[in-house]
């Protein structure tokens, strides 16, 4: 038993080092809209994580040609919707929202992505009250309800 | 090698009561994976990540070493806030930020009638040629 055990342990410190670093993170997103009593706060996962980068010798010549930049982002995406609570009759309480399935390091694509060029802080400050959405368990891509 | 093998070989007979023949191949495969990962020159950006750091490039390095920065950076994609989404002229759902490994410091140089760039100090910066247009 103690030999299987450490047996197991070997196995996994060879593996270890090429356990890819960009993947799904649990992250909570903070929603207001102007014409909703509440800031709502939903549970998503987001990609997030390291990913190798070279910088090129000829970049004055050559510019991008051998350098590899790639970022952190969405493989697979699954769109859910979330209706927020306490809004106007007359307004649309659906807010839809982007799920990480997958990630993978790759170039940002632009017809999808806001390609951003530097790290900013995820400005999560609510001017109103804040209620949290729990989806079914099992549920995907339906309308949740508050 | 020799000794890794050897008890990778160990490993594999005293767990054959709870690893099947394919799963003891795929892992003596991740290893060798891990092997060729060790080259410098192996591109191994969607596995493991070391340190954004001088590497040495081996082409331009004849006479003297000529170093290029490389290595991880930290970056992320998340939902595009309510409040940013409302300034944007084409709104985008998701929000990509990124840095990536940049030389710091460097200085011209040649290298066989070659202008090139060594680079001496590195660190996690702006990217500039990651979008994919």
């Amino acid at each position: 038993m103690e030999t299987s055990v450490f047996s197991c342990w070997v196995l996994f410190l060879l593996i270890y080092p090429v356990v890819p670093m960009c993947l799904p993170t649990e992250f909570t997103l903070f929603v207001e809209k102007p014409e909703c009593d509440y800031c709502v706060a939903i549970n998503t996962t987001i990609c997030m994580g390291v990913c190798f980068t070279r910088d090129s010798n000829m970049r004055d010549i050559f510019r991008s040609r051998f350098v590899v930049q790639r970022s952190c982002t969405y493989d697979k995406v699954e769109y859910r919707t979330a209706i927020l609570p306490g809004c106007a009759i007359d307004s649309n309480p659906a807010y839809t929202y982007p799920v990480a399935i997958s990630c993978h390091c790759g170039a940002c694509r632009t017809d999808r992505d806001e390609c951003t060029l530097r790290l900013n802080s995820y400005d999560a400050n609510c001017a109103k009250p804040v209620r949290r959405v729990y989806p079914y368990p099992g549920q995907s891509n339906y309308m949740i309800p508050f | 090698i020799c000794l890794f093998v050897s008890i990778l070989q160990v490993s594999a007979v005293t767990t054959m009561g709870c690893l099947k023949s394919a799963a003891v191949t795929l892992l003596l495969l991740f290893f060798l994976l891990n092997v060729a990962d060790s080259y410098p020159n192996f591109d191994s950006s969607s596995m493991s990540c070391g340190e954004c750091s001088l590497g040495l490039n081996r082409v331009f390095s004849r006479d003297r070493p000529i170093y290029q920065c490389m290595g991880c950076c930290f970056s992320r994609a998340y939902p595009t806030p309510q409040t940013a989404m409302q300034t944007m002229a084409i709104p985008k759902n998701i929000t990509s930020e990124a840095t990536c490994c940049v030389a710091k410091h460097s200085y011209e140089t040649k290298v066989d009638d070659i202008t090139v760039r060594n680079h001496t100090e590195c660190h996690c910066s702006t990217c500039y040629y990651h979008k994919l247009i």
